[in-house]
This record gives C-alpha cells, sequence and structure tokens, in this order.
C-alpha cells in the first residue's frame, strides 16, 4: 500500500463562535463585572472528531452541502487551523488553494501576482521566474503580464491563480472550490494538468460541487454531512449515495 | 516587505519625497514652538530634537500600522498557513528603512554642525536601532493581536501613543524632569532608549554601558512577553480575522 500523506487522527474543530465573543472592549468588560462568561453552555463542533488517511497518489474528492464542514476539513488539512482535538500529519511538500488568489494585490502587475502567490504558496522566486513564460502561456495572460491587477477581469484573475497553484510543483494538491474557473476551454485544460499531477504520482484532495468533474478526476469520495463523515468510499458509489440523498 | 513599500508610493505624485516632506514639516512646527515660544533652554534645540524624533516616529507608525495588518491581509490569514508574525515583522521592516536613511541625514548633519565631525559615539547607533526595533516589535505584538480581536484598539492606540510619547524625553531632555520624579519616569522604557539616542547624536558622547545593558534586557524581557502575547492568541486569527 502507498504510504500515507495526510493523516487526520480524531481531528475536530470547534470555533470561536463571533455570536459568543466580546466585539468591543466595551462588551468585555461589562461581562466580565455582570460575571456572565461567554454563552458557551452547549459546545458546538463544527467539524466532530474524524479520521481519514490519504496515500500518495490518491484523488479524494469531498462532497456535502454548504456549510458541512468540507471546507473546514480541508483548512485543516492544509495546517489553516489547527485543530481542537486530536492531530493531523502531513507528509510532502502540500499546496493549498482555499481561494483562488488569496494574496492577490490590485495595484501589482500579473507577474509581480504571480510572484507574490507563488511564494505564499511556498515557491522561491528563482524558480517560479523559470516558468513564468509557461505558466502565463498556460494562463492565457501573456499579454497583460505588466498590466496592473485591478484591470484584469475576474475571469482572467481566477485563470492566472489556478495557473499558479499548479505550476508551484506541490506533491499533494488541496483544492477548495477552485474547478469552476475561466470558460469552458480553459476549464478542460485544468483538469488536463490536474490528471498529469495524478499521473506523476501527485496526491490531491478536491472540495468541488462539479459532480462531473470529480467523478472524472478523483477515484474515492468522502461525504460529509453536519460536521461528520456520512460516507467514505469509491467515488461513484459515494456520488450515487450523496445524489440519491439530494432527491 | 518590498511589496509594502512599492504599494505606500506607487501611486503618489511625489512619491518618496513625502517620507522626507512630512516630518520636516513638523519638526519645523516643533521647533517654532519649542524652541522660540515655549524656550525649553536647550542649545541647538533643533539638534535635540531630531536626535530622538526620528526614534519615536518610527515607534508611533510602525505599532500603528502593526495595529491594521493582521486584519488588511485577512485573506492570507484565513487561506494559507504561515506564522502571522511575520506581518509585523515586515512591516516594521518597511519603516526600518525609512528610520536608516532619516538617522543617516540626523547623524551627519548633527556631527558636521555640532562636533565638527562625526563622532565615534556614532559606533553605537546600530546597537540603538536594534533596541528601539526590539522595543517597538514588543509593543507592536500584542497591540496587532488584540485588534484582531477590539476595534477599541485602532481608536485607543492614538491618545496612547501621544500620551507615552509626552511621557517620554522627545521634545524636553530628561534633566528638566523634577528629579524626584526621575526614578518613575526611567520605569518607562522608552525614556532610557531616546537619553542614549540624544548622547549618542546630540552630544556626541558613548553612553554609560550599565544603561545600554539596563534597557536592553529591559527590552529582551519585554519582547519575550510581546511575542508569548502575540502566540497566545495567534491560532484563532484564521477564523477572526
Amino acid at each position: 500500500m502507498a504510504p500515507p500523506v495526510i493523516v487526520v487522527d480524531g481531528a475536530s474543530k470547534q470555533f470561536y463562535h463571533y455570536t459568543h465573543r466580546p466585539t468591543s472592549l466595551q462588551q468585555a468588560v461589562l461581562r466580565a463585572f455582570r460575571g456572565d462568561r461567554a454563552p458557551q453552555t452547549a459546545p458546538h463542533f463544527d467539524l466532530q472528531p474524524l479520521s481519514l488517511t490519504v496515500t500518495r497518489g490518491e484523488a479524494v474528492a469531498i462532497v456535502g452541502h454548504n456549510g458541512s464542514g468540507k471546507s473546514t476539513l480541508l483548512r485543516l488539512m492544509a495546517g489553516v487551523y489547527p485543530p481542537s482535538t486530536g492531530r493531523v500529519d502531513v507528509a510532502g511538500r502540500v499546496v493549498a488553494v482555499l481561494e483562488l488568489g488569496a494574496a492577490f494585490q490590485p495595484e501589482l502587475t500579473g507577474t509581480e501576482n504571480a510572484e507574490l502567490y507563488a511564494a505564499t504558496l511556498g515557491m522561491p522566486r528563482p524558480e517560479l521566474r523559470r516558468r513564468l513564460p509557461q505558466l502565463l502561456a498556460f494562463a492565457g495572460t501573456e499579454e497583460f503580464a505588466d498590466v496592473p491587477l485591478k484591470y484584469y477581469s475576474s475571469g482572467m484573475r481566477s485563470r492566472l491563480a489556478f495557473a499558479v497553484a499548479t505550476h508551484v510543483d506541490g506533491d499533494t494538491l488541496l483544492l477548495d472550490e477552485v474547478l469552476a474557473v475561466g470558460d469552458a476551454e480553459f476549464r478542460s485544460r485544468c483538469l488536463a494538468t490536474l490528471a498529469a499531477h495524478r499521473a506523476a504520482g501527485g496526491t490531491m484532495v478536491v472540495v468541488s460541487h462539479d459532480t462531473e468533474a470529480i467523478s472524472a478526476l478523483c477515484t474515492r469520495g468522502v461525504w460529509m454531512s453536519h460536521g461528520a463523515v456520512r460516507a467514505d468510499g469509491p467515488i461513484a458509489e459515494v456520488l450515487a449515495a450523496y445524489q440519491g440523498d439530494a432527491h | 516587505m518590498a511589496r509594502n513599500l512599492t504599494i505606500r508610493y506607487q501611486r503618489t505624485f511625489l512619491g518618496f519625497v513625502w517620507a522626507l516632506l512630512n516630518p520636516l514639516v513638523t519638526i519645523a512646527i516643533l521647533v517654532s514652538v519649542f524652541g522660540f515660544v515655549l524656550r525649553v533652554g536647550v542649545a541647538d534645540y533643533w539638534m535635540f530634537l531630531v536626535s530622538g524624533y526620528f526614534a519615536w516616529i518610527f515607534v508611533v507608525h510602525t505599532v500603528s500600522a502593526c495595529a491594521v495588518t493582521i486584519r488588511d491581509h485577512a485573506h492570507l490569514v484565513r487561506n494559507s498557513a504561515f506564522p502571522t508574525e511575520i506581518l509585523v515583522f515586515s512591516t516594521a521592516g518597511v519603516r526600518l528603512l525609512e528610520l536608516g536613511i532619516e538617522l543617516l541625514v540626523v547623524a551627519l548633519v548633527v556631527g558636521v554642525l555640532r562636533h565638527g565631525g562625526p563622532p565615534s559615539s556614532l559606533l553605537l547607533l546600530p546597537v540603538l536601532v536594534a533596541l528601539l526595533l526590539g522595543l517597538t516589535v514588543a509593543v507592536a505584538l500584542p497591540v496587532a493581536a488584540a485588534a484582531v480581536f477590539f476595534t477599541d484598539v485602532e481608536f485607543a492606540l492614538p491618545v496612547g501613543m501621544t500620551l507615552l510619547g509626552y511621557l517620554s524625553p522627545v521634545f524636553y531632555p530628561v534633566s528638566l524632569v523634577p528629579a524626584s520624579w526621575v526614578s518613575w519616569y526611567r520605569v518607562n522604557p522608552v525614556a532610557d532608549l531616546l537619553t542614549m539616542f540624544h548622547l549618542t547624536i546630540y552630544d556626541g558622547a558613548w553612553p554609560p554601558v550599565a544603561l545600554v545593558a539596563r534597557s536592553a534586557l529591559v527590552i529582551g524581557v519585554l519582547l519575550a512577553i510581546g511575542l508569548a502575547l502575540f502566540r497566545w492568541k495567534r491560532d484563532l486569527f484564521a477564523e477572526v480575522a
């Protein structure tokens, strides 16, 4: 069996609820005087303790309704959130694209933004410089390389972001709803890139509502519901169960 | 870091000139008020003022900028795993570059006009700048963390900084502070630090070793506390920012 690259071991995530925290110093002080602690009577676990192992070369799709905990699980894997309980262990270089172009700055040019974004995803600048022409060609934004990003259309921005994300050579890609970018032609190129990543032995975990794309791309499905894993198995079975449940 | 700098000045007409123009105008005002109206009674008052003023302004600007840096980069904080301290460090780094240029000019001008050439005490300036950076970061870290949770911080900060400025020898020398107050006055770590800036630049004299050592010790402890406070709440930034 292939070695595990992501091990989620009884990890849970309890959010520090916005409604439960004081929003101003005044509230915090008043609460302290009144002696009423933040109303945390019933601990509300946004993600219940769950265990999950992803092995090298696997392509896992996480499906589920909005608010079921898909993105939270992905953020735990990415290390953005530390788990409230349990552990999350990750091996190799993990590239997490939780929101396309998270680091983009409107005043900087396309090239500068590509460098910046690659740096936040963990790729050093010289390496990116080398791959830049290829990357810009993939995104189809070569002519706009030196134009500030604020003049880009949202489609162009997404394409550039996706191109950077797939060109930083992660061993493991964590993608959150990023398959639905660009036009049909770009989408098919994205899917081809991800298929090539898999063919090269790469691992990926994808959160997506695009059932057509994930059934073509992924081998395993994880169905999340109310912060827990409802089903985990071959993609076709999990998707069938998930879609059957919706009707 | 370079990104912060270029973004700051990219769309301005005068560019980096603003970085010099603003403090120069402020200094002209301060010299008029404290040198000619209130008459602090320090020889070459304007030279005394510039010896400590830029160091103090570095603290004020850096801490204010750090207060909003995590919220300004909320997008980044929510979507990538990295030690958020970097945001505070890089904010301070950008200002440090400005401070370096300002101090260089001040040290040379004061050195030539007051001492007939740069005094040897200027060699201590890198150490003083390191201490200043340490103290600033020590204050900025908990402020940045608190500002994530409480918007009040942003409003309280200007008042707090003004207060701290008047409680420090920015506009007047420590020698004007009543003798019985001095030991309390020196509890404020900014006081000793600015005194050392005045000694090395304005007086062209080496500060006593004990003073430097005491200041370094205090700042080291404050830095450890600041970092601990920041890390205590750091894991929540991705949710709250």
